[in-house]
C-alpha cells in the first residue's frame, strides 16, 4: 500500500532522516520504535506530505506522492503527538470543525460525527469543553479527529504519552479495533514497548535517523536469540560493581535502572557464578536474579545502547 | 471553508475571557476614564482662572472724540460728507470695545476682574495684579488721527504683565495682541470704504469666542476618546488573531488542516477575514456602547460604516502579516512587539491619547496618514459632519497599507512542504 524507499531529510545543520525504507500493508499494524531524537516524526512528517523530502520518495499504491500530496491526505488520518485540538471549543465542535475543512456535507457529518464519540467514548461530554477534559479524553478526541473522514491509513505519533493506565488501554483496544473491524492500516509510533508488541505485525526501529532493525516481533527478537538476559535487584548499586561486570569478557551489553541490572549474556554461558563471586567481593548484596529469554526492550537496548524513554 | 473559520475564531474569542477584557471591556473603561480626565483639554474648557488686571486711566475719551469732531468740522469738505465721518468717529471708540465690549463679555468677565486704579502701583504693589495697563493720555485722540487723519504715529497701550504668573499673563497678551491686531486693521478701514460699524460689531464677539477653524461641529473629549481607544484596541484583534494562528501551529492544528487539503494561502485567506469579523464587530459593539452610554452619535452612519469596514480590512492585513512573520520565524516574537510595543506608538502618533494638532508641524502631517492615525482622522471628520470625498486620502492611506501587508505577508508566508 505504502512504500517509503531512500527517504532523506536534512536541515540547515542536522540529518534528521538518513535514507529510511519501510513499506506498509494494506490492514497491517506497523510499530515504529526509536529514541527521543531518532527521527520519527520527521518520518511520520514525510510519510504525511506535510514537509518535502531532501531525497527519496513515499509512493502510494505505487504512485509518487511527493508530487502529489493530496492522493496520500485524503486517505490518511493522522494522530500528532501534540493534542491538536480548540481547546475553547466543544468536543463536538472540534469534530464539526474539522470534517467540515475535510469537506464533509452537513447530514453525512452529523451522524459521522455522533459515530466517532461513539468509538472514543465521549458521547456523554460532547458538549462539554475540551479544555475541561482529563489527558485522556484529549487524547481520545485527538484520535476521534483523524478517524472522521475514514482514512484507509492512519498515522498516530506516540497517541499515548502522559495518560493514565484506563485511558491508555482504551485507546490500544480501539485501535485494535480499528485495525481488525474496518481494515484500516496503522503506522504506530511509541515509546511504550508493551504497546507495540500488543498491537504491532511488524516493527522499525529507527536510531540517529536510520532505521537500525526491522521485521515481525519474532525477527526482532531474534537478534538476540543467542543470548540470555538476566535480570537481578542488588541492594546499593556500587560502581565499583557495575566496572567489574562490564568487565565481564562475555557480558555484550549492560543496562541499569538503578537497583536494577539487566545483563545480556550468550546462551549456554554459567555467568551466576561470577555475579555473586563480583557482589562477595565488592559486599554487594543481591535480592533477586532472573535469567529470561531476551525481549523487544533487550533488542532495542541491544541495538540502540539507550532505553526505549531516554 | 472560510465560514467555518471565522465561525470557529468567533467561537474562540468568545470563550476567551481575557481576549473579551482586552477587545471590549479595557477600551470603553478608558474611553469613560480619559474622556472625564482630560475633558477640558480637549473641549477647550478654561482653566480656573483668576485675572486681576489693573487699568490706569489717563485718557480723556470724550475731549479727544470731541477734538476730532472739532477738526472734521473746520474740514473744507460737504456737509453730507462731515455727518458721515463725525458718526464713524462717534460709531467707534476702541477703549469702550476693550473696556466694555471685551473685558465685561461673558466670556471674561467671570476670569478677568478689572480695577481702575489712579496712578501707577508701587513694584511691590504691582505684584498683587496679574497685569497692570496703562491707557496714556491722548490714546484716543491719536487713534483718530491715525485713522482719519493719516497721522503716522500709532498708538499704542502699555501692558505690563506679573511674570510671576505666567498662564493669566499669556491670557491676557493673547486678548490684547488680539485687540490690537483688529483695532490696526480697523484703522486701515475707512480709506478702503469699509464701513466701520459692521467690523465693529464682529470685533467684540472674535476676541472674545472660541472657534473651530473649519467652522465644522466641535468633538468632544468622550468622543474624541472614544474613536481614538476604538482605533487603538482594533490593533489588538490583529495581535490576537496572530498569536491564536501561531497557538494553530504549535499545536499542529495547522499540519492537521493542511493534511485536509487546505491550500496554504486560504489558510491565511481565513485568517484575514476571521479577523476583519471580529475587528468590524468589535468596533460596532464598542460605538454602539458609546451611543447608548456616552451619546457618541454619528451623523452619518453609512460614513461610519465605510470607514469601519476599511480599518477592519486593514487590521486583518496587520492580522496577517503578522502571523506570516510568526509561521516563518516559527516564534511569537511579531506578536509580541506588535502587541507591545507597536499598537502603543500607531496610537500615539495616530492620535489616540492626545490630539495631534496640539503638537503640529511634520508630525501632524505624518499622522494623517499612519495607520492609526488615517482612521483616527477618518471618524473625527465624519462626526464633524463631512463628506466621504472629503476624506479620501485617508481612506486612500488606509487602502494602501492594506494592500501593502497583505502583499508582503504573501511574500513571507510559509510555502507547502516547508518545515510545519
Amino acid at each position: 500500500m505504502l512504500e517509503v524507499v531512500d527517504l532523506s531529510k536534512h536541515f540547515k545543520n542536522k540529518k534528521a532522516v538518513k535514507g529510511v525504507n519501510l513499506y506498509l500493508e494494506k490492514g497491517e499494524t506497523v510499530g515504529l520504535l526509536g529514541p527521543n531524537g531518532a527521527g520519527k516524526s520527521t518520518t511520520i512528517s514525510l510519510i504525511s506530505s506535510l514537509i518535502n523530502p531532501t531525497s527519496g520518495d513515499v509512493r502510494l499504491k505505487n504512485e509518487s506522492i511527493v508530487k502529489k500530496p493530496e492522493k496520500i491526505r485524503n486517505i490518511l488520518g493522522v494522530v500528532p503527538q501534540d493534542i491538536a485540538l480548540y481547546m475553547d471549543l466543544t468536543a463536538e465542535e472540534n469534530l464539526k470543525f474539522f470534517g467540515r475543512i475535510h469537506r464533509m456535507k452537513k447530514k453525512e457529518l452529523q451522524s459521522k460525527v455522533d459515530e466517532i464519540l461513539e468509538i472514543i467514548g465521549l458521547t456523554e461530554r460532547k458538549k462539554e469543553l475540551v479544555k475541561t477534559f482529563s489527558g485522556g479524553m484529549k487524547r481520545r478526541l485527538n484520535i476521534g479527529v483523524a478517524l472522521l473522514h475514514e482514512p484507509e491509513l492512519i498515522i498516530m505519533d506516540e497517541p499515548t504519552v502522559g495518560i493514565d493506565p484506563q485511558s491508555r488501554n482504551y485507546i490500544l483496544e480501539t485501535v485494535k479495533r480499528l485495525n481488525t473491524e474496518k481494515n484500516i492500516t496503522v503506522l504506530y509510533t511509541s515509546h511504550y514497548m508493551e504497546e507495540v508488541e500488543y498491537l504491532c505485525d511488524r516493527i522499525y526501529i529507527m536510531d540517529h535517523g536510520e532505521v537500525i532493525a526491522a521485521g515481525t516481533k519474532e525477527e526482532i527478537k531474534s537478534i538476540l536469540s543467542a543470548e540470555q538476559s538476566i535480570a537481578m535487584r542488588v541492594d546499593i548499586l556500587k560502581g565499583e560493581y557495575l566496572q567489574l561486570l562490564q568487565a565481564l569478557p562475555n557480558v555484550k551489553s549492560i543496562s541499569v535502572q538503578d537497583p536494577a541490572i539487566t545483563l545480556i549474556v550468550p546462551k549456554k554461558v554459567n555467568i551466576l557464578k561470577d555475579l555473586f563471586k563480583l557482589a562477595e567481593e565488592t559486599k554487594t548484596n543481591i535480592i533477586s536474579v532472573h535469567i529470561e529469554t531476551p525481549t523487544l526492550e533487550d533488542v532495542f537496548l541491544h541495538l540502540t545502547g539507550r532505553q526505549l524513554r531516554d | 471553508m472560510i465560514a467555518q473559520l471565522i465561525k470557529k475564531e468567533l467561537l474562540m474569542v468568545w470563550r476567551r475571557p481575557r481576549e473579551l477584557v482586552i477587545l471590549l471591556f479595557m477600551p470603553f473603561v478608558l474611553i469613560t476614564i480619559l474622556g472625564a480626565a482630560l475633558g477640558s483639554i480637549i473641549d477647550g474648557e478654561a482653566p480656573d482662572l483668576n485675572i486681576k488686571l489693573a487699568v490706569i486711566q489717563k485718557d480723556d475719551i470724550e475731549g479727544g472724540e470731541g477734538k476730532i469732531i472739532d477738526k472734521v468740522e473746520s474740514l473744507p469738505i460737504s456737509p453730507e460728507e462731515k455727518t458721515a465721518a463725525i458718526e464713524g468717529i462717534k460709531s467707534f471708540n476702541p477703549l469702550g470695545i476693550l473696556l466694555e465690549d471685551v473685558f465685561a463679555s461673558k466670556e471674561f468677565k467671570d476670569i478677568i476682574q478689572v480695577i481702575e486704579l489712579e496712578d501707577e502701583p508701587s513694584a511691590k504693589e504691582a505684584l498683587k495684579y496679574s497685569g497692570v495697563l496703562e491707557i496714556p493720555a491722548g490714546f484716543t485722540e491719536q487713534f483718530y488721527l491715525h485713522s482719519f487723519f493719516n497721522v503716522k504715529e500709532v498708538p499704542s497701550l502699555n501692558l505690563k504683565l506679573n511674570e510671576s504668573s505666567a498662564l493669566e499673563g499669556s491670557v491676557l497678551k493673547d486678548v490684547f495682541s488680539s485687540f490690537q491686531e483688529e483695532i490696526s486693521l480697523w484703522s486701515t478701514l475707512p480709506s478702503l470704504g469699509v464701513d466701520p460699524e459692521t467690523i465693529q460689531n464682529s470685533l467684540s464677539s472674535k476676541v472674545g469666542n472660541t472657534e473651530t477653524v473649519t467652522k465644522r461641529k466641535p468633538i468632544n473629549a468622550v468622543t474624541y476618546y472614544a474613536i481614538g481607544m476604538c482605533v487603538m484596541f482594533m490593533f489588538y484583534v490583529a495581535g490576537n488573531a496572530a498569536a491564536l494562528a501561531l497557538e494553530e501551529k504549535e499545536n499542529q492544528i495547522y499540519g492537521r488542516i493542511l493534511l485536509a487539503n487546505i491550500p496554504i494561502p486560504i489558510f491565511f485567506v481565513g485568517i484575514f477575514v476571521s479577523t476583519i469579523v471580529v475587528a468590524f464587530m468589535q468596533m460596532n459593539i464598542l460605538f454602539g456602547m458609546s451611543a447608548l452610554i456616552h451619546g457618541v452619535r454619528w451623523p452619518n452612519v453609512f460614513d461610519y460604516f465605510v470607514v469601519t469596514f476599511l480599518l477592519s480590512v486593514m487590521v486583518g492585513g496587520f492580522a496577517v502579516f503578522i502571523s506570516a512573520i510568526n509561521y516563518r520565524s516559527n516564534s511569537r516574537s511579531a506578536t509580541q512587539v506588535f502587541s507591545s510595543f507597536l499598537i502603543p506608538i500607531i496610537a500615539f502618533i495616530g492620535g489616540s491619547f492626545i490630539p495631534v494638532s496640539q503638537i503640529g508641524g511634520i508630525f501632524e502631517e505624518i499622522s494623517q496618514y499612519s495607520p492609526g492615525g488615517a482612521g483616527i482622522s477618518a471618524y473625527y471628520k465624519i462626526m464633524q459632519g463631512y463628506a466621504l470625498s472629503d476624506i479620501s486620502s485617508q481612506l486612500l492611506s488606509v487602502s494602501i497599507t492594506t494592500v501593502l501587508l497583505l502583499f508582503l505577508a504573501f511574500l513571507i508566508q510559509p510555502r507547502r512542504g516547508e518545515s510545519i
